[in-house]
């Protein structure tokens, strides 16, 4: 694709970046290759947020002109990848653990109760094979369908389970990897509510709806959402082939291509 | 031994975990495998896969096995079960996963690239065992097997001692091995010194040498699967589950 159709695409005053990153500076110690609206990548933000450390985000383009430093750093080529330590660490999942483990201090994203581990670690396996497929389904193919498949999914693995709890979040009194893991798509789906993606109800999603006004404020996790307009048109741009990957971002996106 | 009906018997005081299994099943043997390496007394349930017990549906929304029973705890998927085990018996055994950080997150992205990219084209080599699968087979086992062996230059993909990263990928290895035992494949020590070495001594490791399944009970399943009625419980020492009929 050529530049200056990528130019185009960004809302004004963002700039698009050849090259690689500069480096860290100094009071910084982990980067983040990040795409504004990648689900997968928000996971890791949301891991980094709830500790309250310092941590750059380099947002990159996907697709055919996704820069050179993102293949290099992961065999798939995707975001998120994260750099810290000398380590380059990508799969969102294993990037939430490692930053928890990494970074003991601040909000602990895990308990340390094998089997609560365990019933987590299946919720977001369940929620990740049995939700997330249903919901690029519905942004590919937008019917009536697709919307009534990915509102019983959403009632089965979200709706009933945190009717289950007696805790606020899935984490027990506070967030933690399953809701950090979780939330980017729920987050999705409630914001989009409102503009025509997915008729999302409150009579049927009435735990669903405590969840995300209470996780939307929550320190860590309010500093990484979109408005419903933002993703809206970002996913009308992914299904018509022509992706919007920094609409509205407070960043600029690193391209391949020549140096300016 | 013949199929067995209603529910099994209630677990024995001195068993600690009970797995319903099928005898098999390459995902059970991870979790058999990581309870053996940590040296836990489990008590193995098979099951008919087809024909499933109500016990295994009522366990597992999927009705898929491995079910790991524990503390009145039901833990499932196979890979959540080995590090279970790990954390749920943390002063036996082996130490299943690394304690630094990134080698943690660096064996669970092997576990994972090993499950996106090996897993399907074993079973697609198996279905469609054209030159062209197994040619492909090769290809990423060569990327995802041999070289992380050949670079790490360690006995296991573990390190000094076998860990999760062997324990979720070793029942593939085990199964591509029956398959060059049956001449099914051919697996050149030229190309693959690392792994053809590694199979060797997984397969007389103990912990790993107690649960691996001869050629010959291999090319049953695999014959009785490619005719479509899989014999599920061929030669196996445990009691054997089917729903009602």
């Amino acid at each position: 694709t050529p530049t200056g159709s990528l130019a185009a695409r960004e809302s004004s005053g963002m700039e698009i970046v050849y090259g690689d990153p500069p480096p860290l500076p100094a009071d910084v110690s982990v980067r983040v290759y990040n795409m504004e609206y990648c689900p997968f990548a928000q996971r890791v933000l949301l891991a980094l947020s709830a500790k309250g450390i310092k941590y750059d985000v380099i947002n990159c383009c996907l697709g055919p002109n996704k820069p050179q430093f993102l293949n290099d750093a992961n065999p798939n080529g995707e975001v998120p990848v994260l750099l810290h330590g000398g380590h380059v660490l990508y799969e969102s999942d294993i990037i939430v653990d490692y930053v928890d483990r990494a970074f003991p201090g601040g909000h602990r994203l895990y308990q340390d109760n094998a089997i609560s581990v365990a019933k987590g670690r299946l919720l977001v396996k369940m929620f990740d094979t049995k939700v997330i497929p249903l919901f690029y389904k519905l942004v590919f193919y937008p019917n009536h369908e697709n919307q009534g498949k990915l509102l019983d999914a959403l009632e089965t693995w979200i709706e009933n389970p945190l009717e289950e709890l007696d805790t606020p979040f899935f984490g027990g009194q506070d967030y933690s990897f399953v809701d950090v893991n979780c939330w980017p798509w729920i987050e999705r789906i409630h914001a989009m509510k409102d503009v025509g993606f997915i008729s999302l109800g409150e009579e049927r999603f009435p735990k669903l709806f405590d969840y995300a006004n209470r996780m939307i404020a929550s320190p860590g996790i309010s500093e990484w959402v979109h408005t419903g307009e933002e993703y809206k048109t970002f996913y009308d741009s992914y299904r018509k082939g022509n992706p919007r990957y920094n609409y509205h971002a407070k960043r600029p996106m690193y391209c391949k291509g020549k140096r300016a | 031994m013949a199929a067995l009906h209603g529910d099994p018997p209630p677990i024995p005081a001195d068993t600690p975990v009970r797995i319903y299994s099928m005898e098999y099943c390459p995902f059970a043997q991870r979790s058999r495998l990581a309870l053996t390496a940590k040296g836990v007394k489990f008590d193995v349930i098979n099951c008919h896969l087809k024909n499933k017990p109500k016990f295994l549906t009522d366990a597992h929304p999927n009705g898929t096995v491995p079910v790991l029973l524990h503390k009145g705890n039901v833990i499932l998927e196979s890979e959540i079960t080995v590090e279970y085990v790990d954390q749920a018996f943390p002063d036996q055994g082996k130490k299943l996963y690394p304690e630094d950080a990134a080698e943690r997150a660096k064996a669970r992205v092997q576990i994972t690239f090993f499950g996106q990219k090996v897993i399907p084209q074993f079973y697609k080599a198996l279905r469609e065992t054209s030159d062209e699968e197994i040619g492909k087979l090769l290809d990423v086992l060569e990327r995802w097997v041999e070289e992380p062996l050949r670079k790490q230059g360690t006995p296991y993909l573990g390190g000094q001692d076998y860990n999760t990263v062997d324990i979720n990928t070793w029942p593939w290895l085990e199964r591509l091995d029956a398959r060059v035992q049956h001449g099914a494949i051919s697996l050149p020590e030229e190309r693959f010194p690392n792994l053809v070495a590694y199979i060797r001594r997984m397969k007389s490791t103990p912990g790993i040498a107690e649960l691996v399944h001869s050629a010959e009970d291999y090319k049953v399943a695999f014959d009785s699967y490619a005719k479509g009625e899989p014999n599920y419980n061929y030669n196996s020492p445990h009691p054997f589950y089917e729903g009602e009929v």
